[in-house]
């Protein structure tokens, strides 16, 4: 049986921008990241699709990021100039940016496997999608969300008191 | 029941708003809420909790913006499959330059011992019918190859000129056969270009050397082949097979007026409704397609006296149209077409393209309302 990647495509496109966009933190690259998905996917039969498709993107994240880091090191040493050139944004582009980038650190606290859950889980993913995409229980999947939605929820409520506090 | 601890709380919670929740599960968890104060207050915070994380992940999540259409993918996918194959085939012909060197080499060292009698080298001969052996092994993959004989093209008078005169002439017939094709429009020659630059910037100068093989695989061909008819045929044959032919599979398509669209009024192929599996057998060869889209239909009918299939995909909202006929039909389709034809079909052709490709001796012409590059990209992903 052949798979319609045209109709899965239409249907889970914008859940993996979602589940990327988190994971690159870039609009453009996550697009492009999720159709870069959808090139692999071309050739392949897998039997569930949207599994298949995340397992790739998260591996594609993953790859990215470690390139991410490289380029990162290299910025450092351009950063300030970056700076200064830095075109003004409007207030509220620069409202979103920053918590969006709030949201991003609190993020950043959890661990990875209560990350990709919880985005898994947020990309609308079933428990079964996401225990044999992240090799956890079915069961152990709400205890897990569990945690992670709490950390979340917590490193962000740091972050902000932080905040406050600085002014 | 005892207590319902957080994580399956979280899970019942999620199994309600995504409506996936085992009934029985349900059932006992909802029992167990109605007895237990405790755990409703939990309840509660875990609802409290879920709310609050999915609004901050919605802080985070992309502006919602337009599906880009699926055919960028299908033409990312298709760019990336023609470079590949582009150099795979110079490493085949590369491969095959090889071969033909380590032969000379070796019939030469025959050759050697056996030589003297009367002066005449019989290794010659013999290396010859070697060499004619290997070399359809160097052309096997039609459509690659030939791209390739036609990037080489600039080196081909040098290659000629050294052959003998009958040859020549056959070789400079199919040329000719092939001239038309080139010759009505500057488009095609752009693309060709565009091929040229992809395997230029794919290949390494040792390769860039080896290509020369693709015109000397095609002018040998021609030398192996003694009758004009059948030098015109493969003149066409390459013709088709590099993709010169998209304006010439326009004027194909359109001047036979092949249906589809609104475009063409007349349908000269009466098309009988069929499935894949018939269709094939009525082709007596398997049916291509493009990966990945769905089949909308699939019917058979007859050119020529011959089999034809036609298979519909589609792509978002834009139908494509597979035409698929032996490859020996081609012959036929060139010499059918007269100049007013093909001018007529290219005056008709403003906004459905067509594009042929030759697969596992199968024609296929692929119609479709998309710049003649993106059907060109889909062409190159039937396997």
């Amino acid at each position: 049986m052949s798979v319609d990647w045209s109709a899965v495509y239409r249907e889970t496109f914008s859940d993996l921008v979602r589940f990327l966009h988190r994971k690159v933190w870039d609009a453009d690259r996550a697009q492009d990241l999720a159709q870069e998905v959808f090139v692999r996917a071309l050739d392949q039969e897998p039997e569930n699709p949207r599994a298949w498709l995340f397992t790739v993107a998260a591996n594609l994240a993953r790859d990215e990021a470690r390139s991410a880091i490289r380029r990162r090191r290299h910025l450092q040493l351009i950063k300030t100039e970056i700076e200064v050139t830095r075109p003004a944004e409007p207030d509220a582009l620069l409202e979103r940016a920053e918590r969006e980038h709030e949201v991003r650190k609190a993020l950043e606290a959890l661990s990875e496997r209560d990350r990709e859950v919880l985005l898994l889980w947020d990309a609308g993913q079933s428990y079964e999608e996401i225990a044999a995409q992240t090799g956890l229980a079915v069961k152990a999947i709400g205890t897990t969300l569990a945690r992670a939605r709490r950390r979340l929820v917590e490193a962000h409520e740091a972050l902000e008191d932080r905040h406050v506090a600085r002014g | 029941m005892s207590h319902v601890d957080e994580g399956r709380l979280h899970a019942y919670l999620d199994g309600l708003e995504r409506n996936d929740l085992a009934d029985s599960e349900r059932r006992d968890i909802e029992r167990h809420l109605t007895e237990c104060a405790d755990c409703r207050t939990r309840l509660a915070e875990a609802r409290l909790l879920r709310e609050r994380a999915s609004s901050l992940l919605d802080v985070a999540a992309p502006a919602s913006t337009p599906l880009p259409p699926f055919a960028d993918v299908l033409a990312r996918a298709g760019g990336r499959e023609r470079r590949r194959r582009i150099v795979r085939m110079n490493r085949l012909t590369a491969l095959g330059w090889a071969a033909t060197v380590v032969l000379a080499v070796g019939v030469g060292w025959i050759a050697r011992g056996t030589m003297g009698f009367d002066g005449t080298p019989p290794g010659r001969q013999r290396a010859e019918q070697l060499a004619d052996e290997a070399v359809p092994s160097t052309s096997a993959e039609t459509p690659d190859v030939s791209v390739a004989a036609n990037v080489a093209e600039p080196e081909q008078p040098s290659i000629i000129t050294a052959e003998p005169e009958e040859a020549r002439e056959d070789a400079i017939q199919a040329r000719r056969q092939r001239a038309p094709a080139a010759a009505p429009a500057a488009e095609p020659q752009v693309q060709e270009r565009d091929i040229a630059q992809a395997a230029a910037e794919e290949m390494v100068p040792s390769e860039a050397a080896a290509k020369g093989i693709g015109a000397a695989g095609r002018a040998a061909e021609a030398e192996a082949d003694p009758s004009d008819s059948a030098a015109r045929e493969q003149g066409a044959r390459d013709a088709f097979a590099q993709g010169v032919v998209a304006h010439e599979a326009v004027a194909i398509s359109e001047g036979l007026a092949v249906r589809t669209d609104a475009d063409v009024t007349v349908p000269p192929i009466e098309w009988v409704s069929s499935d894949s599996a018939a269709a094939a057998v009525h082709l007596a060869r398997p049916i291509h397609r493009i990966p990945g889209l769905p089949i909308e239909s699939v019917e058979t009918g007859s050119l020529f006296g011959q089999p034809a299939a036609r298979l519909v995909q589609r792509s978002d909202s834009v139908t494509i149209e597979l035409i698929q006929v032996p490859e020996t039909v081609l012959a036929n389709l060139v010499r059918d077409l007269g100049a007013d034809e093909r001018r007529q079909g290219r005056a008709a052709s403003t906004t459905l393209s067509a594009t042929v490709v030759v697969r596992n001796g199968t024609t296929v012409i692929l119609r479709a309302a998309l710049p003649p590059d993106s059907l060109r990209l889909l062409a190159s992903r039937i396997p």
